[in-house]
């Protein structure tokens, strides 16, 4: 061993914290080198001055302050901990155990109501763009908009993905062959009253070849009058646009 | 453990108390006042704590540095003594669980005290030692070495002063120690090797930079 090695193992071994071996082997080089014997008396000064490190006396007042102190936090923590025992008496572990699994039943349900319900709410967006005619009676082939269509949810239905353009956007190709749509009472909010608006659900077919036609209502402006077109279902029909105003 | 007749018996323990020594010289009279204040015996937990203050209060003197904080940290230290005491195991040596427990108090008061300087003693306080010294050069050169070597062991770190001072103070072993710290014997004795390197180096700058001699 030399001597950087043993100053490293000095301060255990003034304590006697060496192995038996190692502490040999230290005790050898010390014999041998005055410089690490004299580092290793300091040491053991050091030890002894610190194992004196002594606190003060305390008076027996402190102690006695001390035991009184304890015992009344002692009584105060009790005292709290009645408290809250009290309260918790009032929940069973059976009524706890209970009111956690149901909870534990509930809250996934009520989740998946929720998400279920958020998707509904996407299902607006969602338009019969196709809708046959009626095969009960109706001669006149004018139906109430604002009245759902019989029949209509045996019928395939078309989804728009895209989300609906936007009512100021639209614009006729050809102002001749415009018609404008009016329905005061059912026009989109946000949009002016004076807005045209088509309804897409009054697409339908004409009575008879409903399997081959399309049909559109559009109600103008003056409530007696409402054009109605048909088109052949294999074309698509021509887009109708409105401008508004 | 029953509260009501606290008050009652407190005042029963302080009038019987014991020697201070007796239950140390008997190991199986104070592990009979452990097992009654764990069942709850108010008396024989007034009993533990008197015969255990003087450790508790030195131990957490030494590792806060001022006598208010040691008096905080060892009614914490008996709070929890008497919380957990039914979780003692009987087969274990009582005052290392007592010293566990006061090194965690300690540590957590330390962690809630701003950094600050720990005054273990003042210059005058270090002169009052006792009149075992007959001249006023002893006087003088002990209160130096006093509070040299508090100062050496307040610039140590929390872990290195609670280590030196369960081993080269409180004459616990280095595994005693580990255990105490729920650490291992070979971080311990590195802990060890290192206050005692620290506090040795201390001194020496100290006694350098005044021009004393040891």
């Amino acid at each position: 061993m030399n001597c950087q090695q043993v100053e490293r193992l000095l301060p255990l071994y003034a304590g006697r914290d060496l192995r038996a071996k190692s502490e040999q082997l230290v005790a050898a080089h010390l014999q041998s080198c005055a410089n690490c014997s004299a580092t290793a008396a300091d040491y053991r000064e050091t030890r002894n001055l610190v194992h004196e490190f002594a606190p003060p006396a305390f008076s027996q007042n402190v102690y006695a302050d001390i035991r009184q102190n304890v015992w009344r936090r002692i009584e105060t923590e009790t005292r709290r901990k009645t408290i809250f025992q009290s309260i918790g008496g009032w929940f069973s572990p059976r009524l706890a155990w209970a009111v956690a699994a149901t909870l534990l039943i509930v809250s996934p349900v009520f989740m998946f109501y929720l998400i279920r319900a958020g998707f509904n709410g996407r299902r607006d967006l969602v338009v019969n763009v196709s809708q046959p005619m009626p095969t009960g009676n109706n001669s006149s082939g004018l139906r109430n908009p604002s009245k759902p269509a019989e029949g209509r949810q045996s019928q395939p239905q078309v989804k728009i993905a895209k989300p609906p353009r936007k009512l100021d956007r639209l614009h006729a190709p050809a102002p001749a062959n415009t018609a404008v749509a009016y329905l005061p009472r059912t026009t989109s909010a946000g949009a002016p009253a004076s807005m045209p608006f088509i309804r897409p659900t009054d697409f339908s077919d004409p009575p008879g070849d409903s399997e081959n036609t399309l049909r559109l209502e559009i109600q103008t402006k003056n409530p007696n009058i409402r054009i109605i077109w048909f088109a052949p279902r294999e074309q698509k029909p021509a887009a109708v646009h409105a401008k508004g105003t | 453990m029953e509260t009501r007749s606290v008050a009652s018996t407190m005042a029963l323990a302080v009038e019987i108390q014991l020697p201070e020594s007796a239950p140390a010289r008997n190991q199986s009279a104070l592990a009979s006042l452990i097992a009654r204040a764990a069942a709850g015996d108010a008396a024989a937990f007034e009993q533990i704590m008197i015969h255990t203050q003087h450790r508790v209060m030195a131990m957490s003197w030494r590792m806060l540095g001022n006598e208010a904080d040691a008096r905080d940290a060892s009614q914490e230290v008996f709070l929890r003594v008497y919380k957990y005491l039914k979780r003692y195991d009987a087969n274990k040596d009582f005052f290392a669980w007592l010293y566990r427990i006061t090194v965690n108090v300690c540590r957590d008061m330390m962690k809630k005290q701003r950094p600050r300087d720990h005054v273990f003693i003042s210059d005058e306080e270090a002169l009052n030692v006792p009149a075992s010294q007959e001249t006023a050069e002893e006087l003088l050169i002990d209160a130096q070495q006093r509070a040299l070597v508090d100062q050496a062991i307040a610039t140590l770190p929390y872990k290195e002063r609670a280590s030196i001072v369960l081993r080269d103070i409180e004459g616990f072993s280095t595994e005693a120690v580990a255990q105490i710290l729920q650490s291992s014997a070979t971080t311990v004795r590195a802990q060890i090797s290192s206050a005692r390197k620290k506090i040795r180096n201390h001194c020496r700058r100290v006694l350098t930079a005044t021009g004393g001699a040891k």
